[in-house]
């Protein structure tokens, strides 16, 4: 029986993890090596569905290092098939609403899980207007009706 | 900040709003250098990260690092020649956008255009480079730079200056000042260094490394390779610095030392701008309407298979471009407007990814082929080049 260790969310619900698991967080791991991950840690700033999704994460690519690892010997024969099965995965994970993915790069960042923030890095702004990069982004036109004269006279392609 | 939006009290608009901008430079930094131009127009803040060097130091931290296409194209302005440079940005219209009426445009501007023709993906945009008065020809790109030798700078004469357009932050900025003199000089990037030679009667070549900054000098045989003739051909390929004259050497920097070579005619049209080197294997349309390869060891030119579908290209050698875009083959061409449009004329990419399938055989796979800019008749292809940012 390995080791686990109690994640508490903004909530207050707490969230029971392997070791292993939590050991994918390096700011984690860290506190771990301190020994301080006693009576759970608190995140304050991670809510519950996103916490869930964070914790999901981890175990996938903790059992999917494990299942790497086991097949090592096979490496040239399945390696490629269970690097693509990951991506696959990883894809389908990320297709979730905008203030949801928002937090998740926000408690990778947080965290330090360096994979899931290139995932959600990568994810945010692909495929999005302007309009909606404000939106996710709660960013207000900060252009003056002037300025923005000049940005579109500078863009004219864009308008074409 | 207000929004102008209710936010939930369990939104997390607080963190959101002090975003840090490292998080920012992450997700920008994830994105191809091909959005940039777009996404500039969200907000001053993203516009001035975009045009940030940390951006680009993020980018390369991640490996992230990408080649882009630049054309410096010659305007006629008052019949004075008015060069301009672009560079190439993607058009995201295959975006699944919630209301199709919002493009990527309109919602920031109000305006509501429904596109009704077909348009190119990728697009040529102008370059807002920084005020720079000087009258040059760019020479050569190196990493994220394009090389220039100024002739005039602030209207006095100077062939001694050598500047470079970071196209990071699209800025100009002076390398360290040359030995000697230069008039006319021929320039070659060979292993990211500038080679400079000419400014005769001259026995030496400068050459520029831009990761110390520093000038250094080999001695070069000149009157030897030059024997009767007044002017020389030179390239660059497989670590060596090509000199024809009426004897033909190479300085190979490794070895340190010139060669007498044998004058090979198919290496020569390395030397031209409608020809590009990838792996040391020279293409070129060879003023012909196709694409074809030199077979340095059958020593004869070879067609490149697979391009049945690539437009016919122009038999010139003003109206047509080849570059090295991160091992891919970048075309440029241009093509009259036809009738419909007398006054116009479009410019031409494709990019060609190759395949050696044997010694004999080269494939080219076409990844795409548009329109990319319509100028006016009068505007003329002068340079070609890829960067890597």
């Amino acid at each position: 029986m390995s080791k686990k260790i109690i994640f508490e969310s903004s909530e207050g619900e707490s969230f029971e993890v392997d070791e292993a698991v939590a050991l994918e967080c390096q700011t984690i791991k860290n506190m771990i090596e301190d020994d301080c991950t006693d009576g759970g840690i608190p995140l304050a700033n991670v809510n519950s569905a996103t916490l869930t999704k964070v914790i999901d994460y981890c175990k996938k690519h903790v059992e999917a290092a494990a299942a790497a690892e086991a097949n090592a010997g096979d490496k040239d024969i399945y390696g490629a098939n269970k690097d693509i099965e990951l991506k696959t995965w990883d894809e389908e994970f990320v297709k979730v609403d905008q203030p949801l993915l928002f937090d998740l790069m926000l408690a990778a960042n947080f965290l330090i899980i360096p994979g899931l923030l290139d995932l959600t890095c990568k994810t945010m702004m692909r495929g999005k207007t302007v309009l909606q990069i404000r939106e996710i982004f709660h960013i207000k036109k900060d252009y003056t009706d002037a300025e923005e004269a000049e940005v579109r006279k500078e863009n004219a392609w864009a308008f074409e | 900040m207000k929004n102008g939006e209710e936010c939930s009290p369990q939104s997390p608009v607080n963190m959101i709003t002090h975003l840090p901008d490292d998080l920012l430079l992450n997700c920008l930094a994830r994105v191809s250098r091909l959005y940039y131009p777009i996404l500039s127009l969200v907000s001053k803040k993203f516009r001035s990260l975009i045009a940030s060097l940390e951006l680009y130091q993020t980018r390369t931290l991640l490996g992230h690092s990408e080649s882009c296409l630049y054309v410096y194209l010659g305007f006629s302005n008052d019949s004075k020649l008015d060069p301009r440079w672009f560079t190439l940005c993607k058009r995201p219209t295959r975006n699944p956008s919630p209301n199709p009426n919002l493009g990527w445009f309109t919602p920031c501007f109000g305006l509501r255009r429904i596109l009704t023709k077909r348009l190119s993906n990728n697009l040529m945009v102008p370059v807002p480079t920084s005020n720079f008065s000087a009258v040059y020809w760019p020479y050569g790109a190196i990493g994220s730079n394009i090389y220039t030798i100024v002739e005039y700078v602030h209207g006095e004469l100077s062939f001694d200056r050598v500047f470079y357009l970071d196209c990071r932050s699209h800025t100009w900025h002076e390398a360290p000042i040359m030995w000697m003199i230069r008039s006319s000089p021929l320039i070659r990037v060979l292993d990211g260094k500038l080679y400079v030679l000419n400014g005769f009667p001259s026995n030496s070549i400068e050459i520029f490394d831009p990761k110390t900054q520093l000038w250094d000098y080999v001695r070069c045989p000149i009157a030897e390779i030059l024997g009767t003739r007044s002017s020389l051909i030179s390239f660059a390929i497989d670590g060596g610095f090509y000199l024809y004259g009426d004897k033909c050497m190479v300085y190979k920097p490794k070895e340190n030392k010139w060669d007498v070579v044998e004058y090979e005619t198919g290496l020569v049209w390395a030397s031209f701008r409608l020809s590009c080197v990838i792996n040391n294997v020279v293409y070129s349309s060879k003023l012909s309407r196709v694409l074809k390869w030199y077979d340095s060891e059958g020593r004869l030119w070879r067609y490149l298979k697979g391009l049945d579908k690539l437009p016919k290209l122009p038999k010139s050698f003003s109206r047509l471009r080849l570059v090295n875009y991160g091992g891919k083959i970048a075309v440029l061409w241009e093509k009259s407007g036809g009738v419909s449009s007398r006054e116009k004329k479009m410019i031409w990419c494709a990019v060609i990814a190759v395949e050696r399938r044997s010694g004999q055989e080269i494939y080219g796979k076409i990844e795409w082929c548009e329109v990319v800019l319509t100028v006016p008749k009068s505007c003329c292809l002068l340079e070609f080049f890829a960067v890597t940012v």
